[in-house]
């Protein structure tokens, strides 16, 4: 690695070298201009910028001078030319004489489409002026006798965007995008080579920046959604893990996510320091033969992501701005139970005992204000009247206004991105800088990104390309400490300041798992004691922590590209990633939470009768305090680094109807991550003082004042130190070959070596391979006979990848612990040693058709995939006689077969109107073929609750256990088996009670988008549809105590009867069959629903400004202006009123709300 | 400029092929790899590795009364199986991890082979270390194929009989590495008898804790080895080098005394001030090893046999507590005993002094030298029998001799995985073959005939391949 990086900087020393010294020594006979300006630039240290189209016509000349200055050999070379030098900063600038005698010039370019093909016929407009002119059959076009006065010009061909550019006498090349966005998509880019679709055989889709451009999610994975068939990202949200899949899941335990490639190298760090704004185009590569050239870790599939590059012309700048907007969620979706409903029930649950009251004082266990009162009653402090009066007012509050109020504000996202791109002869540069401001519903929640990209591109010579690029993003933010959904889950009737403003304090549960509960009672006496207010005041909580978080990335990436005049080049390229994350918590010394660790482990002193003594003011007698009173600082932070070498050589060469292209190269990949975790009590964020607990004594300190509520546990310490290192070697081949622009054959192989497993040589060198066919019949000519049809290709592809699964190795692993009787640290081997891990393997058919009819205006895409994925790792069940029941092996299979559509029509296509219709459509069928795990599930809750592997089921089955109906006596619920019997509700091992209730994932998903023009106006319209996957909602469970009520229990069953129309069961639980409700209560089928649903995602509007309202300013170029609105309607196939994207782990989850943005795109 | 290109393509192209072994052979952190002699000294310290074998072993020797079984009922349950020794006691995955000796046996084979295959690569640390723990490896898994052996090895018909089939003899840590398949028997007890003597060699003659193996606990083991094997005179010799080494005998006059109440049986209790004899405190322990997952036997009901092998003033009765059934609000005696080993759920399963003198007794029997190996009796029991109801034993004839060395063995070592394996040894012994019987609840017995193919354990269905055959 070191040596590459070496090799690098000499490069960049040689070039450098080319511009050294003051005095040149020229000789030769008969030499071109062209040829003295490049030795004379080779000896100073001067930059010569000249035209050479210019120069071209120029005589040649005989010349020898030594060690003479630079100027003396232009003014010999330039003498009697029509040219002339001007010497500026470290450049010469070579002008041509001629232009500047007249008021009036010539000026020349020629016009291109996006792939360089010449458009022939293009209008050529001086703006404010007659002239004009057409494109030749080659492109060019030439005005002779433009006046200096005019500078302004229109270039525009049919299909194509029109564009005004700055006059200048040679324009060079014009590039015009294509306005129509599919017939733009013509290059696959598979990250190591760009090829003209027609040459490639495999299944992948296309999508250019423009069709992103206007979205709003920062994220660019998120602009995909509905954008590629096949590709499903679950509720629009990239959520990591198998939220983003290509094509359905293909692994158990190994990474499901596609391979993400950004210009050319997989990106380790996070996606969001991509700026969508940055992004040129996104290939997906969906089948074996697009993706195989990622070998073991394509199996996924690959998204590569080509960032803009510089383009011809002068520097062109890109401002673009969103601004969006959104309502505080209606947490009212919620379906809370309201306070009224929510005493009833609760007064039906609570003991009315003597002991009850008793244990809630000893055992601190957290209690309502309803509960409270009731206490206060039974025991007295307060009169029965005194108690009606309080539960009638306490019945008639509600918080949700406070919580809005008080805890959330609006969401908002603004985002402001300035580009800059352009290009001289030899050197194109791209930059952007992007700032992204969000703020989220919680009050204290927001986020900030900063990002910085340069994209370079130098000719050093004429074969001899040097890129470089970097990348660097800085983001912050901050989290709410007082999230408003956990206060919403409270009691309704807990308000959280009174009339007056003041805050008051809420019942909760204590603070993090690990610490005794606390309630009033506790509170009030550990005051009584003299120690802090362990009271949740949660306005006041909003400044009592900080949570912060900070995180760098960046990315460099250099690389060499040598072209021999053979069509082989020579490539080399480096990638160096560097990125730290840190999360900081600190809680102030009076946060709740904290103040209550502390109290909890103050050692009292005790009396005689085992009683805790006090002074006469009843404060607590010499203490000791274990945990330093002070704040509390929690740090993690992680860092990360790639590096990628890649060497490879390819040909591109055309031999009259033959094409081939091919490419061969060795790639070097480490990733390594480290990652450190610490809490620090006692701190004081200003000295930076903090106290060190010894936590060996803490788990020892005896008596404590949690030991007196009853319990005692542990002191936790989460201090941890992590550590991961991968490394690959591969080496790849790929090539294609096309006979006749008919007939394509394309073949890949690739073989990865990585140091996580395998030692088996068997398995060492197993190479992942793909073959390839593609016809493309429209070239035949019975096709080209019926002018209906443009284009039709058939495509068919067989072919292997892999995936990596992590966690596994040809080592014994150990699990530390220590030895309780002796006391000695001691190690047992928990994961044999296995030579024979290897890579989980996915074969991939695919056959596939592209069509286009009637003047493009039909098009149709069509796949077909049968994916065969084999040798998964999964926890199987081997021999004993090893020493394992279950091992990490290589042996279990999953197929996923489905098929995608792509419909593009254009229904109308009228100059001033246009209307484009996409639909899109995946299935996705999966289903696991082997796997052994039912070790793993001893019993059917097991089952329901988790996510069960089975042969013949899909990844992501939902089990879940038959509802038998109500009692009719006392509304308890029942459970039926197999044969429909009720069956006992309890623990049991028959795991038949669990049965197949449908899959949790989408079996499949597209979208149906509207493109409407009409003169400067467009009209994006985008619905995306998710179906054939189920869901399940708990059964609303009553328990007193602190936390509200599912809105459904206001229908639970209550009288003989009911049962006929409700499945809510009674409240109050028949004690012999307690566990009927706690055991597979939130698993019943009767609570199942289809979880299918459509969504009017987006809705864009877009006004162009039409040039001529911009007046005759000559700065800005095009302007545009759109308004948008998200999630607008939804379709759902649930009768519940439940959202599917606001629903998940069996309840609902806060809704998804419409969003509305307004943008401006300026290009000046 | 194009020659530069040459070069650095060329020599990239050769670095990332040349250093490519090297640069994958690293080794994850974060995960514990053994790989210094102090790491494969952990794998020894493991807890678990002194829990070696689950009490299903007592549950099938005749030593066990389970009141609470009916015949008919819940015949799949593992104790149900054990009881009425019926094959194949482990049906469900949880009965294979909790129960299994197999299972169990071969995941700290495997512990032991990571230890034996990997020391002698291991950095660190002094090759004197290296050797102790390479011994203390050997002699572990010498234990673990002595108990698997003696559960799942068919018992020869004779000393020369190679047609019995012992266990596979795994030695490898790969799974790569096919099984291998069963071996004979009594090859299984040449490599047990090779591991232990090998690892004697290597291991120091006493340790830190008896929880760690040291050479008195491996005569130990090595004793009880050559008695399985009926190789008698080995065994004495073995038991008395292991006597040399510690010969201590817990005198319990000085630990127990009697209460002798009224209505109900006699029963003994700890001397006022005398410790506690849990497994490390007790001297007579020459290696510790427990029943995992379980009590041991602790609860668990005694057969009347073995109740009626207790001589009445034995203050091993201390072990053995009289159990009452409530009835009403008075509690009656049932006039049965269940165990209550040293007031103590842990106790020790592993060779104990008190063993060697037994072995040694047995060994001079059985070469006749009757005298003598009452002697041996007599010096336990002293330390044993109430002081004042003390007589020395006498020999008369060569079977009274061994009943009285039967009995005794019975007594001192109940509950500790012997009985089932003298069970074993001793069924079809030309002088002393036995029916074994269980009781039930409601009278009936439980028969377990001579040379029942049930003396031999059925292996795990799962550990069952073409080479690896199951038992009869």
């Amino acid at each position: 690695m070191q040596l590459v990086s070496l090799f690098l900087c000499f490069c960049l020393v040689q070039v450098v070298a080319k511009t050294n010294g003051q005095t040149v020594s020229i000789s030769g006979k008969n030499l071109k201009l062209t040829q003295v300006f490049e030795k004379l630039s080779e000896q100073s240290n001067f930059d010569i910028l000249y035209n050479s189209k210019d120069i071209e016509s120029t005589r040649s000349i005989t010349i020898d001078m030594q060690n003479v200055s630079v100027n003396a050999v232009l003014e010999y070379c330039l003498k009697g030319q029509p040219f002339q030098y001007q010497i500026k900063n470290r450049s010469i600038v070579i002008q041509s004489t001629r232009k500047n005698d007249n008021f009036q010039r010539s000026i020349s370019g020629r016009v291109l489409d996006e792939n360089k093909k010449p458009l022939v016929g293009a209008g050529i407009y001086i703006v404010e002026s007659k002239l004009r002119t057409t494109t030749d059959g080659a492109g060019f076009f030439r005005l002779d006798n433009v006046p200096n006065t005019l500078y302004k010009l229109q270039v525009s061909f049919v299909g194509m965007h029109s564009i005004i550019v700055n006059i200048k006498s040679n324009m060079g090349d014009i590039i015009l995008q294509n306005n129509n966005a599919e017939l733009e998509e013509v290059l696959v880019n598979t990250g190591y080579q760009t090829l003209p679709k027609e040459r490639s055989s495999g299944a992948f889709d296309i999508i250019s920046g423009k069709r992103i451009e206007n979205k709003i999610q920062t994220n660019v994975l998120e602009r995909l959604e509905g954008m590629a068939p096949g590709l499903m990202l679950i509720n629009g949200k990239d959520t990591g893990g198998d939220a983003l899949t290509i094509r359905g899941v293909s692994t158990l335990f190994g990474t499901a996510r596609p391979l993400i490639v950004v210009d050319n190298f997989p990106i380790e760090g996070d996606i969001n320091s991509i700026n969508p704004n940055d992004v040129a185009s996104i290939s997906v590569l969906k089948d074996a033969a697009a993706a195989s050239i990622w070998g073991a870790r394509a199996a996924n599939g690959v998204i590569v992501i080509t960032t803009k590059k510089g383009m011809a012309g002068e520097a062109q700048f890109q401002y673009t701005n969103s601004f969006q907007f959104e309502p505080k969620p209606n947490i009212g979706y919620l379906n809370r139970l309201g306070a009224a409903d929510d005493i009833t029930i609760e007064s039906k649950l609570i003991p009315r005992t003597a002991q009850f009251e008793q244990s809630i004082r000893r055992r601190g266990r957290e209690i309502s204000k309803y509960t409270q009162f009731l206490m206060d009653s039974l025991t007295g402090r307060i009169t029965t009247d005194q108690f009606r009066n309080q539960v009638t007012s306490l019945a008639q509050l509600d918080n949700t206004q406070q919580i809005k109020d008080l805890l959330m504000q609006n969401p908002f996202l603004q985002n402001h991105s300035l580009a800059l791109n352009g290009a001289t002869d030899r050197f194109q540069y791209y930059g952007s800088i992007n700032f992204t401001d969000r703020r989220g519903y919680n009050l204290k929640e927001w986020n900030k990104n900063y990002s910085i990209f340069l994209k370079t591109s130098i000719d050093l010579t004429q074969k001899l390309r040097l890129g470089i690029n970097s990348n660097f993003t800085f983001g912050n933010g901050s989290q709410s400490p007082v999230p408003a959904l956990n206060i919403f889950r409270l009691k309704p009737y807990d308000l959280l300041a009174d009339k007056t403003g003041q805050p008051l304090a809420m019942n909760r549960a204590a603070g993090s798992a690990g610490q005794s509960s606390s309630n009033v009672y506790t509170i009030e006496q550990r005051r009584a004691w003299g120690l802090e207010d362990e009271s949740y005041y949660p306005l006041l909580e909003l400044d009592r922590t900080e949570i912060t978080n900070r995180n760098n990335n960046s990315r460099i990436q250099a690389e060499l590209n040598y072209k021999l005049d053979a069509g082989i080049g020579f490539n080399v390229s480096y990638q160096l990633e560097k990125g730290n994350a840190y999360l900081r918590q600190y809680a102030h010394a009076d946060q709740a939470d904290l103040v209550k660790t502390i109290n909890d482990y103050v050692t009292p002193v005790l009396g005689s009768n085992n009683e805790v003594r006090v002074n006469a003011d009843g404060t607590l007698f010499t203490p000791t305090f274990n945990i330093p009173q002070g704040g509390r600082l929690d740090e993690n932070r992680t860092d990360y680094d790639s590096h990628v070498i890649r060497g490879w050589a390819d040909l591109n060469k055309s031999f009259g109807i033959h094409q081939v292209n091919a490419i061969l190269g060795l790639e070097n990949q480490q990733v390594q991550m480290t990652g450190s975790k610490l809490t620090k009590y006692g701190y004081d964020d200003n000295s930076l003082n903090f106290v060190q607990l010894d936590y060996q004594r803490l788990q020892e300190v005896t008596p404590i004042l949690q030991a007196l509520n009853g319990v005692r546990t542990s002191f936790p310490s989460s201090d941890a130190l992590s550590y991961l290192e991968n490394r690959f070697v591969s080496a790849f081949a790929n090539a294609s070959y096309t006979y006749k622009n008919k007939y394509t054959y394309t073949g890949s192989l690739r073989i990865d070596q990585t140091n996580l497993f395998g030692t088996d040589k068997k398995y060492r060198y197993a190479p992942m391979w793909s073959s390839g066919l593609s016809w493309n019949i429209g070239q035949e000519d019975f096709v080209k006979s019926i002018p209906a049809i443009n284009e039709l290709l058939l495509r068919a592809t067989y072919g292997i990848n892999g995936n990596i699964p992590k966690n596994s190795g040809p080592f014994m692993i150990a699990q530390a612990d220590v030895h309780f009787i002796t006391l000695l640290p001691s190690l047992q081997i928990t994961m044999p040693q296995n030579d024979a891990l290897r890579w989980e393997k996915t074969a991939v058919t695919n056959f596939g058709l592209d069509l286009a009819m009637y003047q493009h205006r039909i098009r149709l895409k069509a796949d077909y995939y049968l994916r065969r994925s084999s040798d998964l790792l999964g926890d199987e069940q081997i021999n004993p006689t090893y020493g394992f029941e279950t091992a990490q092996l290589n042996t279990a299979s999953m197929n996923n077969d489905g098929f995608e559509i792509q419909l593009t029509t254009q229904n109308i296509k009228k100059p001033n109107f246009g209307w484009t219709t996409t639909f899109m459509f995946a299935q996705n069928r999966n289903k696991i073929t082997k796997v052994h795990l039912s070790s793993n599930y001893p019993n059917p809750r097991a089952i329901a609750a988790g996510t069960p592997y089975f042969e013949g089921k899909p990844y992501g089955a939902l089990y879940s256990v038959r509802y038998g109906g109500l009692t009719s006596d006392r509304g308890q619920l029942q459970i039926l088996n197999e044969k429909g019997e009720v069956e006992p509700d309890r623990l049991t091992d028959d795991i038949t009670l669990a049965y197949y209730s449908g899959n949790r994932r989408p079996v499949s998903n597209g979208a149906f988008s509207n493109n409407i023009r009409f003169k400067n106006f467009e009209l994006n319209m985008m619905f995306v549809f998710y179906l054939g996957h189920v869901m399940r909602q708990n059964m609303p469970a009553a328990y007193y105590g602190i936390e509200s009520k599912d809105g459904r229990l206001a229908n639970a069953w209550e009288k003989t009867g009911d049962e006929q129309y409700t499945t809510i069961p009674n409240v109050i639980l028949d004690d012999s069959n307690f566990y009927t409700y706690t055991y597979y209560g939130d698993f019943l089928d009767v609570n199942v629903f289809n979880a299918g649903y459509a969504k009017l995602r987006e809705l864009i509007l877009t006004y162009n400004m039409p040039m001529t309202l911009l007046g005759k300013q000559r700065y800005i170029k095009a302007l545009q202006i759109n308004l948008q609105g998200r999630n607008l309607w939804t379709i759902r196939k649930n009768s519940e009123g439940i959202d599917p994207e606001a629903f998940s782990g069996g309840t609902r989850t806060l809704p998804i709300s419409p969003t509305y943005a307004f943008g401006v795109n300026l290009k000046f | 400029m194009k020659k530069y290109i040459h070069i650095i393509i060329s020599t990239v192209v050769l670095s990332l092929l040349s250093s490519c072994e090297k640069y994958l052979d690293i080794t994850p952190k974060g995960y514990v790899i053994p790989q210094t002699v102090e790491d494969y000294e952990r794998i020894l310290n493991d807890i678990s590795l002194t829990k070696m074998l689950s009490d299903g072993i007592e549950k099938l020797s005749d030593d066990y009364y389970d009141p609470s079984l009916v015949e008919g009922t819940d015949v799949m349950a593992v104790d149900y199986r054990l009881y009425f020794w019926l094959a194949s006691p482990y049906s469900t995955p949880s009965d294979f991890q909790y129960y299994s000796y197999w299972n169990q046996l071969y995941n700290k084979i495997y512990q032991y082979n990571a230890v034996i295959n990997g020391i002698d690569q291991a950095s660190g640390a002094t090759d004197q270390r290296r050797k102790i723990a390479k011994g203390r490896a050997l002699v572990g898994r010498g234990i673990c194929y002595y108990y698997l052996n003696n559960i799942y090895g068919q018992i020869p018909k004779s000393s020369g009989d190679h047609s019995a089939l012992g266990v596979p003899l795994v030695v490898s840590n790969k799974l790569t590495d096919p099984l291998p398949p069963r071996s004979s028997t009594l090859a299984t007890f040449d490599f047990i008898v090779k591991d232990l003597q090998e690892g004697i060699k290597l291991i120091p003659v006493s340790s830190l804790s008896n929880y760690q193996i040291n050479q008195i606990g491996a005569y130990g083991w090595l004793a009880r080895t050559y008695l399985m094997m009926k190789s008698y005179e080995k065994a004495g010799e073995t038991a008395e080098t292991a006597l040399k080494l510690n010969s201590t005998l817990l005198d319990y006059n000085t630990q127990y005394e009697v209460r002798e109440p009224t209505n109900a049986p006699s029963f003994y209790v700890p001397k006022a001030g005398a410790p506690i004899m849990t497994p490390q405190l007790n001297p007579e322990n020459l290696h510790i090893i427990f029943y995992g997952y379980t009590r041991g036997m602790a609860f668990q009901q005694l057969a009347t046999q073995t109740i009626q092998a207790f001589d009445p003033h034995d203050l091993r009765r201390m072990n053995i507590v009289p159990t009452y059934s409530a009835d009403g609000s008075i509690a009656n005696w049932d006039g049965r005993f269940s165990y209550m080993g040293a007031l103590s759920y842990e106790y020790s399963a592993g060779p104990t002094t008190a063993e060697m003198y037994l072995i040694l007794a047995e060994s001079m029997a059985r070469l006749q030298k009757f005298s003598e190996a009452i002697d041996q009796i007599n010096t336990l029991r002293k330390n044993r029998i109430a002081q004042k109801y003390y007589q020395p034993l006498r020999h008369s004839t060569a079977n009274s001799t061994m009943t009285y060395i039967f009995r005794e063995r019975r007594t001192e070592l109940l509950f500790k995985s012997v009985r089932w394996f003298d069970m074993r040894r001793l069924q079809n012994d030309p002088e002393f073959s036995f029916t074994a019987i269980h009781e039930l609840a409601n009278g009936k017995i439980i028969k377990l005939e001579p040379n029942s193919p049930r003396y031999t354990m059925s292996i795990p269905d799962r550990a069952v391949n073409n080479q690896i055959t199951q038992n009869p």
